[in-house]
């Protein structure tokens, strides 16, 4: 974003797009309710949540240094789990399918629901 | 400053992501904005799921369905008509 050709761009009015975490309420009940709002600041960025997660932040929430811009340790970091022969790849690749078709079985019990609730009002069966 | 407001002043935008109709005719929206930093929402096929099985929208429904739509016309539609 920095590069003189992104700069020519931004001149002519070009927006940055910008990367969404979405959903940072956290799932684990034992850790702190603001663990991914804390972990995952960074500018130029959106943090979706829940107004629970929301109302955690305000309350309780620190803000502590950004994200580094260059990933700071995430090689070393990654490698300790690698040593502990966690397929990296192979879990990454489970994650992005199981995430996939979580959304796919929404987006279909949606309109099922949406079907049925026609139904109900319409009396028109299939409606 | 509230660690809400102190994201929002390094740049972060911070988003509600389950909004419902209910929120916006209430008036609520309004202390998420000015107390929370809020500065967009959003939502998801889970949260649509939930707000039309608890007869959010069937007023809406109603209506669509009259004009013969169905399906993801229908949704589309729904999600609109706020």
């Amino acid at each position: 974003m920095n590069s003189d050709r992104f700069q020519r761009l931004e001149n002519q009015g070009a927006r940055t797009q910008r990367l969404l975490w979405a959903s940072t309420k956290t799932k684990d009940p034992e850790a702190s309710d603001t663990l991914y709002v804390h972990g995952l600041a960074a500018p130029f960025t959106i943090n979706t949540m829940p107004d629970d997660t929301l109302e955690a932040f305000y309350d309780h929430g620190e803000v502590g240094e950004p994200l580094p811009e260059d990933g700071g340790d995430v090689d070393a970091r990654l490698a300790r789990f690698t040593q502990a022969a966690v397929d990296l790849s192979a879990l990454a690749a489970r994650l992005q399918r199981d995430g996939a078709s979580s959304f796919v079985n929404d987006w279909n019990d949606l309109l099922a629901r949406i079907g049925t609730q026609a139904s109900s009002l319409t009396g028109v069966p299939g409606a | 400053m509230k660690a809400t407001e102190v994201l929002h002043q390094r740049g972060q935008s911070l988003w509600l992501d389950n909004v419902t109709s209910g929120l916006l005719d209430d008036g609520a929206i309004q202390k998420f904005i000015d107390s929370y930093s809020v500065t967009g929402l959003t939502s998801n096929p889970s949260i649509f799921d939930k707000a039309i099985g608890s007869g959010g929208y069937d007023d809406a429904i109603r209506a669509e369905a009259a004009k013969g739509l169905s399906g993801e016309k229908l949704f589309f539609a729904l999600a609109g008509s706020w």
